[in-house]
């Protein structure tokens, strides 16, 4: 019983420290990245540079 | 794979390929960053100019109202939540170019074209696009904006802009931080900017129960204003109402936004006027010099109007703000 409480909790710290990662980062994911159909419902934005990976 | 950072605002999101930014609106697509709101707006409608609020701006007038969905703030009470923290996909809206909507708003009688209800500064290039059509045919444009945005992408909209009501949420950087997501130090520097560059500038502060309702509060607010842009730009206080995040506060107590208006009084600001509470004297102008009603407002009605030539009518004081 002990084991089950403390392995609870340490998924429930590993989640919260997720969440937290994730909110910091201020994006937002998409699953399905864009492909040719969402290019052309789209315009190219200004202000904003290109980071060479 | 290339990543991307947009510079429109100070948030400074850095997207790898099929992210989005904190706004929701701007994606990086195949290495360059998208607007996914050009051309899309989500509400439409012609207003009263006083329910941007402008009270010194063309009293009277109608504005062509527009917005996409989006927001780089994330207040707790937004009252328009339900299309600024939306992506553009989870909302209904149509195409609409912009020679569309400055041929809608002169159809329906529009001196002015307003970005509002959402965040302008989110989709930057088609209220610019807007904007530069709307001047081609003798319409003037004001944006409703938190003002969060880097200098640059301001400077050029201050170039295309007429008028722009701010909204100063608070004079803390813990309130930005807690209540906005977001932070203060830039919205200072862009109320300052509007007002160096000569546009027309009115500010609204939401008062919200127990996080920006003190007289401190009030004071340092006010104190800012008359050391940054002068006395003679309009401040209004709005009563809060509650909505999204903090449903759980209060509607903001008349007693508080009359204490709000007396401060800003006895700092030496000249025109202060209270929001969203019908037929009090918070609605009204009075001259700055004689005292007189200068003009009179029930709800998003001028009722009276003793202007003349952008003077009292009884004094003949200059008073600040476009009349005509």
């Amino acid at each position: 019983m002990r084991k089950k409480i403390i392995l609870g909790v340490v998924i429930l710290m590993a989640a919260l420290a997720a969440a937290a990662y994730l909110n910091r980062r201020q994006v937002i994911s998409r699953d399905n990245p864009a492909g040719a159909e969402k290019e052309s419902d789209s315009r190219e934005a200004r202000y904003y540079r290109v980071i060479e990976e | 794979m290339k990543k991307v950072r947009c510079l429109l605002c100070p948030r400074g999101c850095e997207l790898k390929e099929g992210e989005r930014g904190n706004c929701r609106v701007r994606e990086n697509i195949g290495g360059r960053l998208q607007t996914l709101v050009y051309g899309k707006p989500c509400a439409m409608h012609v207003d009263p100019i006083e329910k941007k609020p402008f009270y010194h701006y063309l009293p009277g007038s109608l504005s062509f109202s527009l917005a996409t969905t989006g927001c780089n703030l994330h207040c707790l009470y937004c009252q328009n939540w339900d299309i600024s923290q939306k992506a553009p996909e989870e909302t209904a809206g149509r195409e609409f170019s912009p020679a569309e909507v400055v041929q809608a708003a002169l159809s329906n009688g529009c001196r002015t074209i307003a970005c509002t209800y959402s965040e302008p500064i989110v989709f930057f290039e088609y209220a610019a696009d807007i904007a530069r059509a709307a001047r081609e045919n003798n319409v003037l444009n004001v944006w409703v904006s938190a003002g969060y945005i880097n200098e640059r992408p301001l400077l050029e909209a201050l170039a295309f802009l007429d008028a722009i009501k701010i909204d100063f949420k608070g004079i803390t950087e813990d309130f930005y931080q807690r209540v906005c997501g977001g932070s203060l130090g830039p919205v200072l520097n862009t109320i300052k900017t509007i007002k160096q560059k000569g546009v027309w500038l009115e500010l609204v502060n939401l008062v919200v129960p127990t996080y920006n309702d003190t007289r401190e509060d009030f004071l340092r607010m006010c104190d800012w204003v008359v050391e940054n842009v002068g006395p003679d730009v309009p401040l209004h206080f709005s009563k809060f109402w509650p909505t999204y995040k903090l449903k759980n506060l209060p509607p903001t107590p008349e007693r508080s936004l009359i204490l709000a208006r007396e401060t800003a009084m006895s700092r030496g600001i000249n025109y202060v006027y209270l929001g969203n509470i019908p037929e009090h004297d918070g609605n009204n102008t009075y001259c700055a010099a004689c005292g007189k009603l200068i003009i009179a407002r029930s709800g998003y009605a001028v009722t009276e109007n003793s202007i003349i030539g952008g003077k009292c009518g009884f004094c003949g004081n200059v008073i600040p703000g476009r009349w005509e």
